[in-house]
């Protein structure tokens, strides 16, 4: 329900979004997709590894196609470019050797793709502290963006531990919860990051009328 | 089987207080991170307000040393030239009263006459836009002559009057002190319809004032406050290009005051 107001959202801003934000924008559908084939797909073949590979690789590219439109520096972007296939080459062989697509889930995929988006994500801080607009902080989407990313994948990895270790002894509901919980941050921030770009492009427009 | 559920329950706690600890030190770095950039924002905001005031006394700056070069130039051409043929025009004049009758001698004398009183007042204009002639001169011997040629005119009744004794302020502050007083006088000329003009050169220890006073018709202030490049706004940006504040005053019906004050102590570039 989230995601699909999230959606709307992203669908009412979309023409005056800056390019890296309407890639965010795709993420939605994308992500929506990808949960309601994994729910179909858990109960129809008892697994959703195969939806959950893909979903993990796809969400990477969308996100790395974001963070290299907000960098300025092409240093930076040739290196989330030269990541982005690193990955995918990573995916493609942990799908086979490693963590097999159509039975495990793609934990490795994850820690690798969320390592990455922390470094990003770190990385755009530092542009927005080199280069500070007149713009309030709050105000400006690239803000909510980066932080739901930093929050997202930094909570990841203890997702996964709490997944892999507790939610085996205990089958506690509580720590799904916190997975759930992270998801439902991300979206929101989302949501609020797509709003304030679409101001911020409101303004510029109106700016360059005047 | 209690020491099973002892051991789960340290888990959980610490998973709980992993967990806590983590998001503690994620919204920790976001807001240390607003803060930082708030400074930077601020810091920004300081440089780019300075580099904009720099770039206007730079603009001013450049803008008076052209005005003043024309000035010269005007100055050098009224001097060496146009006197120069005038004064050949009342020699030869001159020369022909000699040798004609009555009835002509009276108008070439008459247009000799007239010829003279050009010559000084081209000289006397010659003066007042001369950089040289100002700075040899002084601001209030200046000001006193600016002020004997306007009351000779009978346009309008100039009175000047001085408080403390005076002090150097500077060539270029004098100079551009007596620019903002030519801009004001010719503003009464022009558009005041004046009786009378006061002119009030203060001078205090840490304090120096230029007041120009008039009765004439006035007008609102704030009309006139938003045209770039009008002569009121042209008196503000010379006051402030010499670290000094032009404070200008009227209302219809009520003449107008124009008043700069400025720190003589105040040490600045121009």
């Amino acid at each position: 329900m989230l995601l699909v107001i999230v959606l709307i959202i992203g669908i009412i801003c979309y023409p005056k979004l800056t390019k890296a934000f309407r890639v965010l924008t795709f993420t939605i559908p994308v992500t929506l997709l990808f949960d309601s084939l994994s729910k179909f797909a858990a109960r129809l073949y008892k697994t959703n590894a195969l939806v959950l590979h893909l979903e993990c690789l796809a969400l990477y590219i969308l996100y790395a196609m974001v963070y290299y439109h907000l960098f300025r520096r092409k240093k930076i972007k040739k290196f989330i470019f030269t990541s982005t296939i690193a990955v995918v080459v990573f995916a493609g062989i942990n799908a086979v050797f490693l963590q097999p697509l159509s039975r495990i889930f793609p934990s490795y995929l994850y820690i690798v793709t969320n390592t990455l988006l922390v470094i990003f994500s770190v990385l755009l801080f530092r542009q927005m502290l080199l280069y500070p607009t007149s713009i309030s902080i709050t105000s400006q989407g690239i803000f909510w963006f980066n932080t739901s990313m930093l929050f997202f994948s930094t909570t990841m990895f203890l997702n996964l531990a709490l997944v892999n270790y507790w939610a085996k002894l205990y089958k506690n509901e509580m720590i799904y919860d916190f997975w759930y919980a992270s998801y439902y941050i991300l979206n929101i921030l989302t949501g609020v990051a797509l709003i304030c770009n679409r101001r911020e492009g409101r303004q510029k427009i109106m700016a360059q009328e005047r | 089987m209690d020491r099973h559920i002892n051991i789960k329950d340290d888990n959980i706690n610490l998973a709980v207080i992993v967990t806590g600890l983590t998001f503690a030190f994620l919204v920790f770095s976001v807001v240390y991170f607003v803060v930082l950039y708030r400074n930077r924002q601020l810091k920004n905001k300081k440089e780019q307000d300075e580099l904009h005031a720099n770039y206007r006394q730079e603009l001013l700056k450049t803008q008076l040393e052209v005005q003043e070069q024309t000035l010269n130039y005007i100055s050098s051409e009224i001097h060496d030239n146009i006197t120069q043929v005038l004064s050949f025009v009342k020699l030869t004049l001159g020369n022909i009263a000699s040798g004609v009758e009555d009835e002509k001698k009276s108008k070439v004398i008459e247009t000799r006459e007239l010829v003279a009183q050009t010559i000084t007042d081209l000289r006397d204009l010659s003066k007042s836009l001369s950089f040289e002639y100002i700075s040899s001169q002084g601001l209030i011997r200046t000001i006193e002559k600016e002020v004997e040629r306007v009351n000779k005119s009978g346009l309008i009744h100039v009175s000047l009057e001085q408080d403390g004794s005076s002090y150097p302020l500077g060539e270029q502050r004098e100079l551009v002190l007596f620019r903002i007083f030519q801009e004001s006088l010719n503003n009464t000329l022009k558009h005041a319809a004046a009786h009378h003009l006061k002119i009030m050169l203060r001078y205090h220890t840490d304090l120096f004032m230029l007041m120009l006073d008039d009765d004439g018709s006035g007008f609102f202030v704030e009309k006139l406050g938003n045209k770039t490049g009008s002569g009121l706004r042209n008196i503000e940006n010379r006051a402030t290009l010499i670290g000094g504040t032009a404070t200008i005053d009227s209302s219809p019906g009520k003449g107008c005051s124009v008043k700069v004050v400025l720190d003589p102590l105040r040490q600045q570039l121009f």
